[in-house]
């Protein structure tokens, strides 16, 4: 999940060694932007109600979405480096499949 | 769609009506104050607005105007309830009711000078922002959380958080009627319990400030400003309790607005009538949020005062608090005898009630409603106050507009350059963290000092004083 990892990479740095607890959810969109769009309010919400950041994201196709495998360190191990974001727009929002593998773009508010 | 833009004389332009546009734009802006960046889409997304349902008169660009998602950041539009009129919750914005709220001190620029170190090491300490920080303001349950959504501003000061007359001078008395909690989902009470009394980040900030020029002597000795007065301006929103509330409510009406026959250029522009279950729903949410907000910028004015209490044994006095996300219903004068009522949108706007407006406290209706427009934390940021004959249906702008991208200014801006130019500049600054604040260089924005001046010569307001940064808290 490239994308999720881009997204956290934005505006923190969590360091390599860090513990992490795993965490796992199931996410469903009307189609594959939506579905991306998803992911990332997923990772925003656990940010803002449990002081979690991901270090890694595992996502796995199932009926109706995806289910979403986190692991999620505490966010006061994390290094600020960006304004944090707190929600993502449906404007612009791109997920698709070329001749070089899966793009993305998102805009995110801060 | 095509974009036609024409100039109407050296401080604005109009943006033709063609294709699906309703009204015709326009951007209240000289050219110097447009966007160029190639690819950049605000003008795009003023004629986008003039799409939409129901507006009326024209769709209006600030002079800060900037790309935004669906709307253009620093755009105006009203829409017509009794026909057909829409509510779109990104013609609000995420951060629902986003405002700056200003306090004026009782010591000036000299005798603060010594203290202004200790002063904003005790705000670094005590004022959540950044990552993952919390709130000033640890609830006890759902049920005071619920109390915020209702009584925003208005109930903190009952339990404690401010005085009376703070409410005189906050939009609405500190409290937007007609919240209602039932349309805000379980995420986004979830998201707000624990942030009340938080900047945030981003651009959201608490600066000590020095009134550093009056342009109208009366109006600034009525709104308790002077040469060299200390103020502090306080810039944050609903945080992500009002960013949720969007959210979910852009997602609802995208997926019932083909079903009134509507049909936007952008899915950010998702909308619904306003007299609708669905419009209806969205207002009582948004209410819920600007009513966080306000509460939130209490919490935060409090703790700024009793800071100033201990360090510089005086307080601090509000001036004003407003909103510059958000949509209101109103009737305008210049409307006719029928005056209808009409759903105002504001995004990256202030509203600005011209002298004598019936909403203003008694103390400030003669000289109008004052509008912040904070500028860089490197440059200036301004005091203006409505006048009449404003055609944008009394707003006016909101800031000094981003013309870097945050990945741009990252690019062109070290922290250590910045921290240099800073300090050169005498401002003390207690950031989260200085690689983060490098995303608000005062490069990465556009001149201030243009965006009031054109301000002015459109009739969106009148500069009363320009504020300069002593001390800056960033998230």
């Amino acid at each position: 999940m490239e994308a999720a990892r881009g997204m956290v990479g934005s505006f923190a740095e969590v360091p390599p060694d860090v513990s992490w607890a795993a965490r796992e959810c199931a996410v469903s969109g009307d189609d594959d932007g939506r579905l991306l769009a998803a992911v990332l309010e997923e990772i925003i919400y656990r940010m803002d109600v449990a002081d979690e950041l991901p270090v890694d994201v595992a996502v796995a196709p199932e009926p109706g979405g995806v289910r979403v495998r986190f692991r999620m360190a505490d966010s006061s191990t994390a290094t600020q480096i960006g304004a944090v974001p707190k929600a993502v727009a449906l404007h612009g929002l791109r997920l698709a499949r070329d001749a070089h593998g899966w793009a993305c773009r998102v805009t995110l508010d801060v | 769609m095509d974009i036609r833009l024409v100039t109407e004389g050296p401080w604005r332009f109009r943006i033709e009506p063609t294709g699906a546009m309703r009204v015709p734009g326009v951007v209240m802006a000289p050219r110097e104050l447009l966007p160029d960046e190639p690819g950049d889409q605000a003008l795009q997304q003023v004629a986008h607005v003039a799409t939409l349902p129901g507006i009326v008169r024209a769709s209006y660009a600030m002079p800060d105007i900037h790309w935004g998602y669906g709307f253009p950041i620093g755009g105006v539009a009203a829409t017509d309830v009794a026909h057909g009129g829409v509510i779109s919750p990104g013609g609000v914005g995420f951060d629902i009711s986003c405002g700056v709220r200003l306090l004026t001190a009782h010591v000036d620029r000299a005798a603060l000078q010594p203290k202004l170190p200790i002063l904003m090491d005790r705000l670094d300490a005590l004022i959540p922002r950044g990552l993952g920080r919390g709130g000033l303001w640890y609830l006890a349950d759902r049920t005071q959380l619920h109390e915020i959504l209702r009584g925003g501003a208005r109930y903190a000061v009952e339990q404690g958080h401010g005085v009376p007359r703070d409410l005189d001078r906050c939009e609405d008395g500190g409290a937007v009627g007609d919240a209602d909690v039932t349309q805000v989902g379980e995420r986004a009470l979830e998201r707000g319990a624990g942030q009340v009394g938080s900047l945030g980040s981003a651009n959201h900030f608490l600066e000590v400030q020095a009134v550093d020029a009056i342009y109208d002597e009366t109006c600034a000795r009525a709104f308790g400003l002077r040469p060299g007065l200390v103020c502090v301006m306080i810039h944050c929103g609903s945080r992500g309790l009002g960013h949720q509330i969007c959210s979910d409510h852009v997602r609802a009406m995208d997926a019932v607005m083909r079903r009134y026959g509507i049909d936007v250029p952008d899915p950010q522009l998702a909308c619904a009538p306003v007299d609708s279950p669905e419009g209806r729903a969205y207002l009582g949410a948004m209410a819920a949020a600007a009513n966080f907000a306000r509460a939130n910028r209490q919490l935060l004015a409090d703790a700024a005062r009793s800071v100033f209490r201990e360090a510089t044994g005086t307080g601090l006095d509000l001036l004003y608090d407003v909103s510059h996300n958000l949509a209101k219903l109103e009737r305008h004068i210049d409307d006719g005898a029928a005056r209808p009522l009409l759903c105002v949108h504001r995004k990256g706007a202030t509203r600005a009630l011209p002298p004598g407006h019936p909403d203003l406290p008694d103390t400030l209706r003669p000289f109008g409603q004052p509008v912040f427009v904070p500028g860089t934390m490197g440059t200036a940021s301004y005091v203006m106050t409505g006048t009449t004959g404003n055609r944008a249906f009394d707003s006016c702008c909101h800031g000094a507009g981003r013309v870097w991208s945050r990945h741009r200014a990252h690019r062109e801006m070290s922290s250590r350059q910045l921290r240099q130019e800073l300090a050169g500049a005498g401002v003390t600054v207690r950031p989260a963290s200085w690689r983060s604040v490098t995303e608000e260089a005062p490069e990465a924005y556009k001149d201030v000092d243009a965006v009031v001046r054109a301000s002015e010569h459109n009739d969106l307001g009148r500069l009363v004083a320009r504020l300069v940064p002593l001390g800056v808290l960033k998230g």
